[in-house]
């Protein structure tokens, strides 16, 4: 029962607009450029997921896969932006993309860390006398 | 106006110049307030020449013999561990790694010894001291040198055994320094104290070696006559502007080279920040948005200075301008989610934004997201002391206090040395004890 939500939920979230942010843009052979995806979760749940991009070429052949999780907030549209790498040759590039509720990206570690360490000031900055000792 | 007076007039208009300027400076100009109180710059190199000078003159007047011989030779000695200590024995100088030990068991994460018994942290051990600080200052630059010219049994026994009294006039340095070394204010003004003690000091080793080279066993103070007491007014002022002088020549030689520059910039940029943090909390709007600017202008990818931005702005009634800085910290953040959407911080950040904004939903829903994506990340690396500080903090934030300050606890004890766990285990013990 809890899968079959699960499943519907997720065909329900799959309401995926791709937005390519090189759309109609050319990059060259090798050239490593970021993908942008807006995932909009029109459900009122809200809810850890994998956004999986898949690129194929002209001839079907699958040339790329992204993937990052993220936390699709309810009734949002969230930006996940990619690092991808077009291929050496010449060729158009088509983008699949697949939002799988709860699922994990295989091959891509979760970071330990966190960049955004900026963001961890806010309660230093509240007047905690701790804060004050510069230099003792 | 008596022209034997000149020492003790000098040596309050060295006080009233010094104490004012810090006044003057933190009240209109907040950024000379931190060059004059913040690490590596003017302020604390001002420090270390005093008790360097404090060490020599005492070495000199320990050459006399005398009964206070002992006392100056000690003086010194305490001086060049003052000197040591305040530039971590040369480690930011010659730009040294913090060996392991320190690293560890140092406060601080510097090598340096008093930061293995306090750190920047308020403990009831680093009071204590202060108040041990206070009390002595006090006792020795006010109380001992009155009771020695009252001819009190005890204080005389004192000076007979061989504690020199400071002179009674430089007792406004010893009783300011006390107040300021207890940080009532918590505007960095024990900075200022650590400028006036070695100063007083320095004043007293004038004039005892004044009285050792004039007087053969001089026991008490001489009433001095006016050519000596010009003599120790300029001493004393030579030596404030000598310190000044070499305070300033460090700080621009250390801030042109290449190994020392970078650093000092961003310590001087941390300390904008630290400033700015404190004009907020005593609602000097004007300056701290001023210094927040700064800032940003720097470093323009921090949420934290937006919404303070947008805090002094509110409260300087300028709301458009102040919803504009909360924006920019919006999509700064959700920029951020983008590249990196498993970021805690980026979600707890996004979590105090709306909650400015007032939209609850979206505060509330990011943090859920937080807690699930901080589970989740310590679930995969349960030995990494980062992914339990950001549990800690995610569960802090929802009100889960006890659970949050276990996570705090144990990135602590995967990472002993980590001021930033320290400090979040004791803040919310701290507020755990005053909530029960």
């Amino acid at each position: 029962m809890r899968t079959t939500k699960l499943i519907l939920l997720a065909m329900i979230i799959a309401f995926v607009s791709v937005t390519m942010a090189h759309a109609g843009m050319q990059v060259q052979k090798n050239q490593a450029t970021t993908v942008n995806v807006d995932v909009k979760n029109n459900t009122d749940r809200s809810v850890l997921a994998a956004v999986k991009m898949t690129a194929f070429d002209n001839a079907g052949v699958k040339i790329g896969q992204l993937c990052k999780q993220a936390w699709l907030g309810e009734d949002r549209t969230t930006a996940v932006e990619y690092v991808w790498t077009a291929p050496g040759y010449a060729t158009g590039v088509y983008w699949q993309a697949k939002v799988d509720v709860r699922g994990e990206c295989p091959y891509v570690e979760v970071p330990n860390y966190d960049f955004n360490n900026y963001s961890d000031s806010d309660s230093d900055s509240d007047g905690g006398d701790d804060s004050d000792a510069d230099h003792h | 106006m008596r022209n034997n007076n000149v020492h003790q007039l000098a040596a309050w208009g060295l006080f009233i110049a010094i104490v004012g300027g810090y006044f003057f400076m933190a009240v209109k100009f907040p950024l000379a307030y931190i060059v004059a109180t913040y690490e590596d710059l003017v302020g604390e190199w001002a420090q270390v020449y005093l008790f360097a000078a404090t060490m020599l003159l005492s070495i000199r007047v320990a050459c006399f013999k005398s009964r206070f011989r002992f006392f100056f030779a000690f003086l010194a000695l305490a001086c060049f561990y003052v000197v040591g200590e305040e530039i971590s024995w040369g480690q930011r100088i010659f730009n040294l790694m913090t060996p392991d030990f320190f690293e560890k068991h140092n406060l601080q994460n510097e090598t340096n010894l008093h930061n293995f018994f306090t750190g920047p942290m308020t403990t009831t051990l680093k009071r204590s001291l202060e108040y041990l600080i206070a009390l002595g200052l006090v006792g020795y630059g006010l109380l001992y040198p009155l009771l020695v010219s009252a001819r009190l049994k005890l204080a005389l026994w004192f000076n007979k055994k061989g504690l020199p009294h400071p002179p009674l006039y430089l007792w406004p340095f010893f009783v300011v320094s006390a107040y300021l070394e207890l940080g009532f204010i918590s505007f960095n003004e024990a900075e200022i104290a650590e400028i006036l003690i070695p100063l007083a000091l320095a004043i007293m080793a004038i004039n005892y070696l004044l009285a050792m080279q004039k007087y053969q066993g001089f026991i008490s103070f001489p009433k001095w006559q006016k050519t000596e007491s010009i003599r120790l007014a300029s001493q004393s002022a030579a030596l404030v502007l000598s310190v000044i002088m070499l305070a300033f020549a460090t700080t621009g030689a250390s801030y042109s080279s290449s190994t020392m520059g970078p650093k000092i910039e961003s310590r001087y940029y941390n300390g904008l920040e630290k400033f700015a943090n404190r004009y907020k909390r005593i609602e000097h709007w004007d300056s701290a948005a001023n210094l927040y600017l700064l800032v940003h202008e720097k470093k323009s990818g921090q949420a934290t200075v937006l919404r303070n931005l947008y805090v002094c702005y509110s409260n300087m009634n300028d709301e458009t301008l102040a919803l504009s800085f909360l924006k920019k910290a919006e999509q700064l953040e959700i920029d951020s989610l983008a590249k990196d959407p498993l970021s805690v911080a980026s979600h707890l950040s996004l979590v105090n934004t709306y909650e400015m904004i007032g939209d609850k939903e979206s505060a509330a829903d990011h943090l859920r997201g937080s807690l699930e994506i901080a589970r989740l990340r310590v679930s995969m690396y349960p030995e990494s002391a980062v992914t339990a500080y950001w549990l800690g903090k995610a569960e802090e934030m929802s009100g889960y206090l006890i659970s949050a300050l276990q996570e705090y606890q144990r990135a602590l004890e995967l990472d002993p040395g980590a001021l930033k766990y320290q400090k979040a285990v004791l803040k919310l013990s701290r507020q755990l004890t005053a909530n029960y």
